[in-house]
């Protein structure tokens, strides 16, 4: 129970760390633009790229953090079956291909995103 | 990170699930039942995975030694559980390992009191105690040649075993050692049951449910040694029996002690918890013996069919850890009867009438 308590303390504490961290990193790189007396146009291209940036990491992150977790648990599930019936193991990639294909949508939505920035 | 049940339970249940896919598979059972002889049974044991075995009965041609061997590969099945497991649920595969240490002690302590009340030669037979450490560090061989009570409690005296050793068991001349057998009954099931509380509530009612089953059954057993050995009413059984199993309703008894010595039947007192029993309508209802062996029998397939049911249900459980153990002894348990039935020449035919 209490490892359980743990587990969601540290998922929060690094949500919450994120969220921080961005909005700092966000509000660094916004200042000079509003600093600047540069044209308004230019100032929200530079937003745009910003968020677009962003966006583009947190789809490619999440996925690429989803995928580990899954491979973590798919492949210790693959290594223990494996190791009693080694003719199995060709099965068993399938499955561990599957949770890798996570970050592989990731990437795609990052790419994706980054086309139209 | 902490642990979630997927994390937890991922690599030993596929592992697990693995072995039991292999363990008495239907073509092996036709195949070894089908073998002519033993040398042939043997063979059969070799190709499926047993070459242990083999190499023990192609070098002893000894069959108590190849049963050995089955104990030694069973309890090795124990010791792997708890090699691929951590924390809480290794502590819990550990409290598991004392079921088997207890049927050694029984073992041991049945060896000792053959020897030291009965009078029987038993050191062909001492060779077979299994004497490396299981759950708890008991000197086995100071166990088989106590010569005194104080030796034998000295052998318990740090063990989680030693409330069982209260009474004099050389003065058992004539009742045998049945009860100190049964308080080492009690011992596993009440320590099991006290220290699974760390397992979350899921993982405790499995083992609640599979557990009650399995005292209600070991008592069944008592009950039928008891009656049949000793002629023991069941107002004298009431006190001996394990707690902790179904609501054995003893208060019928209570009521009508007369119906105690006779009508009365095991099958009547667990009703209560398996309503299914009251489909059954036993013509000869004295027959204590049958009543208690058919008794046996359903509660055995109730079980079956709870590990059946925990096998195609949610896999993340410690369901899959039970299950697995106790096919592990039911597959050692086949191999040495299909084998002994080979060793005294019982025909296939024989064997598969008799299951």
């Amino acid at each position: 129970m209490s490892a359980k308590k743990e587990f969601k303390r540290k998922i929060v504490l690094s949500i919450v760390f994120l969220t921080v961290f961005m909005g700092i990193f966000s509000f660094i790189g916004t200042e000079p633009a509003y600093a600047e007396t540069a044209t308004a146009v230019v100032s929200e291209g530079n937003s745009n790229l910003q968020w677009g940036l962003i966006a583009a990491a947190i789809a490619f992150g999440f996925g690429a953090i989803g995928a580990g977790i899954a491979i973590a648990n798919v492949g210790a599930a693959a290594m223990g079956a494996i190791g009693e019936k080694p003719e199995i193991a060709s099965q068993a990639l399938i499955f561990i291909a599957l949770a890798e294909g996570l970050v592989v949508f990731g990437f795609i939505t990052a790419l994706m995103i980054l086309g139209k920035v | 990170m902490g642990k979630t049940a997927v994390s937890e339970y991922g690599y030993i249940n596929a592992k697990l699930r693995t072995r039991i896919g292999r363990i008495l598979t239907d073509d092996f059972k036709k195949i070894l039942t089908a073998s002519d002889d033993l040398e042939e049974a043997v063979q059969v044991l070799q190709n499926f995975g047993f070459e242990k075995i083999a190499e023990v009965w192609n070098s002893t041609g000894d069959i108590q030694s190849v049963e050995f061997e089955l104990l030694k590969r069973h309890l090795e099945n124990f010791r792997m559980v708890m090699k691929n497991t951590q924390g809480e649920l290794k502590d819990f595969a550990s409290l598991l390992a004392i079921k088997p240490e207890i049927e050694n002690i029984k073992n041991t302590l049945r060896l000792w009191y053959g020897s030291r009340v009965k009078k029987r030669p038993i050191s062909y037979r001492s060779a077979f105690i299994y004497k490396d450490r299981i759950f708890e560090d008991i000197d086995w061989d100071a166990l088989v040649n106590a010569v005194s009570q104080e030796d034998i409690n000295g052998v318990f005296k740090n063990t989680l075993y030693r409330s069982a050793f209260t009474e004099n068991l050389a003065d058992k001349a004539g009742s045998g050692i049945f009860k100190t057998e049964i308080m080492l009954d009690k011992i596993y099931y009440a320590n099991l049951l006290e220290q699974s509380r760390i397992l979350k509530n899921s993982d405790y009612n499995i083992l609640k449910d599979i557990i009650t089953i399995e005292i209600d059954l070991q008592n069944i057993s008592w009950m039928i040694r008891y009656r049949h050995f000793y002629n023991m009413s069941f107002m004298e059984m009431k006190d001996i029996m394990i707690p902790g199993g179904s609501s054995l309703q003893f208060d019928i008894l209570e009521k009508n002690e007369d119906a105690a010595q006779g009508s009365i039947t095991p099958t009547d007192l667990l009703k209560k918890d398996y309503p299914e029993l009251s489909a059954f309508s036993i013509s000869d209802k004295h027959n204590f013996s049958g009543q208690a062996l058919l008794l046996e029998q359903l509660l055995d397939e109730t079980r079956k069919t709870k590990f059946t049911n925990l096998l195609i249900g949610y896999p993340f459980t410690v369901g899959i850890i039970l299950v697995y153990l106790f096919m592990s002894e039911r597959e050692m348990k086949y191999i040495s009867s299909v084998l002994n039935r080979k060793y005294y020449k019982m025909g296939t035919r024989q064997m598969e009438e008799q299951g």
